[in-house]
């Protein structure tokens, strides 16, 4: 059955997808597996890891292939696999369990209570909880570590004679890849972070202005050295380039003499057309 | 002359910078047996401590490095904005976890904890130079075994492995149940 059903797509706080149009509860992709999928599940349903109601929590995960597959998502093995394991706990919980301890005419060894079809899964899940916790101490002490500021090695050349490593010329790939790696990081560091960026205190249309204003007030031509290039630099830049749009504009004739002579602004006849 | 071997450390130290000065490595250039060099080094370090200086020695296994403060790293930052670590993902954060507690480790005992595929994840990390192929299993396929770096230390701000913060008694007790060479045989033969 095709359905359209991406029209947008929003993230929710765990950076996982949530389909907007549709308004499904679903959130799909970025799990990292089945185990963690089943993890959010049992979060969700608010039950104890060690008595999961798997017809509910199979129900939902269920849903949850459903969506992947309109979506046309690759759907992993793994995710399948998990998949028929809580259908296989779900019709073995589904089975009338016999009383054995009320049956006395069983051997000892038989008279052993039915082990919990779940007991399996919920061991797995136990360990991956535990993993994904550690992981995240790991991703906190990282973080805790970026308050520690070391500078880069001096450069001076290593002494060879102490360092049998570098006359092996050989390498492994991985060993390429973490130098790479370290030298991305090190470009990283030694690029400049901070620029210094100024409001623009001059603008080429008030430059041309005044130039426009004192050269028609003007019945000599200006020199552009004495009367423009006085001030910052950027300001010297603006006027030159000022210049250059009235040149451009016909507003404004410039003469020089020869090469480095002094350059004189004079108004061109009849141009006051703005 | 004891006093000497401090402050030659220190310089040591100062010049090897984020590469972290290796304890084999001081010790050819003192000429003082590494067990020497790491004890004179740890106690640098407590006296840096003790004296408050401004920088800090970290120890990273066998290799220890000159820091700033962390106390301090507002100030640092605010001059000069230093350039944001690359976060590791989900993925690869578990499967590093997974290395580092259970190591040596195959690809095949990560993929059992995590359900998952871990070909990429474990490619990540050993690009980062987080983990590295540390021998191979005996017997058939010699699976490789994984194990975490000095670099995986120095990152993760633990000065060893004995440093990893610890899970929880019941779920290792759970976890040596799981993973007990019997059980993982018997896994083996039912896949």
């Amino acid at each position: 059955m095709a359905k359209h059903v991406i029209i947008e797509i929003d993230w929710d706080e765990w950076g996982l997808i949530v389909l907007g149009e549709e308004r499904y509860n679903v959130k799909l992709d970025s799990f990292e597996g089945p185990l963690d999928l089943l993890l959010h599940l049992i979060k969700q349903a608010e039950v104890d890891i060690y008595d999961i109601p798997v017809a509910k929590i199979t129900e939902q995960y269920m849903t949850y292939i459903h969506q992947m597959k309109e979506l046309e998502l690759d759907i992993a093995s793994e995710y399948l696999v998990m998949a028929s394991t809580l259908l296989a706990i779900k019709s073995q919980m589904l089975l009338p369990k016999q009383d054995v301890w009320a049956d006395e005419d069983l051997e000892e060894w038989e008279a052993w209570p039915e082990e919990d079809p779940r007991e399996a899964l919920v061991a797995q899940l136990e360990v991956y909880r535990s993993y994904k916790q550690a992981a995240t101490e790991l991703m906190e002490r990282q973080a805790q570590r970026d308050h520690f500021f070391s500078k880069a090695p001096s450069k001076i050349t290593p002494s060879t004679e102490h360092r049998n490593e570098s006359v092996n010329i050989e390498s492994s790939l991985s060993e390429m890849l973490q130098a790479y790696q370290k030298l991305k990081w090190r470009l990283r560091v030694n690029r400049p972070r901070t620029t210094t960026v100024e409001s623009q205190k001059w603008t080429i249309e008030e430059k041309m202005q005044s130039i426009r204003t004192r050269v028609f007030q003007s019945a000599q031509p200006i020199s552009f050295l004495q009367m423009y290039t006085k001030g910052e630099v950027q300001e010297q830049v603006i006027s030159f380039m000022a210049l250059l749009q009235l040149m451009k504009e016909n507003a404004v004739v410039c003469n020089q003499r020869g090469n480095f002579a002094a350059i004189y602004i004079q108004a061109r006849e009849e141009t006051n057309n703005e | 002359m004891n006093r000497d071997v401090a402050l030659i450390l220190e310089t040591l130290l100062y010049v090897s910078g984020d590469e972290g000065l290796e304890v084999a490595h001081a010790s050819d250039v003192l000429g003082i047996d590494r067990a020497m060099v790491t004890h004179e080094l740890q106690k640098l370090a407590s006296e840096f401590e003790r004296e408050a200086r401004a920088l800090v020695i970290l120890q990273f296994g066998s290799r220890f490095q000159m820091t700033t403060r962390p106390a301090f790293s507002d100030y640092v930052q605010a001059y000069a904005s230093p350039p944001q670590r690359g976060k590791l993902s989900q993925a690869a954060l578990e499967t590093l976890a997974i290395v580092a507690y259970q190591q040596p480790v195959t690809r095949a005992t990560i993929e059992d904890i995590r359900g998952v595929n871990a070909d990429r994840a474990i490619a990540t990390l050993a690009g980062k130079g987080l983990i590295e192929e540390g021998g191979r299993l005996k017997g058939a396929g010699r699976a490789i075994l994984y194990e975490t770096t000095a670099r995986f230390l120095d990152v993760f701000h633990l000065s060893s492995l004995d440093d990893l913060p610890s899970i929880t008694e019941d779920e290792e007790a759970e976890q040596l149940d799981l993973f007990s060479s019997g059980y993982r045989e018997s896994w083996n033969e039912d896949g």
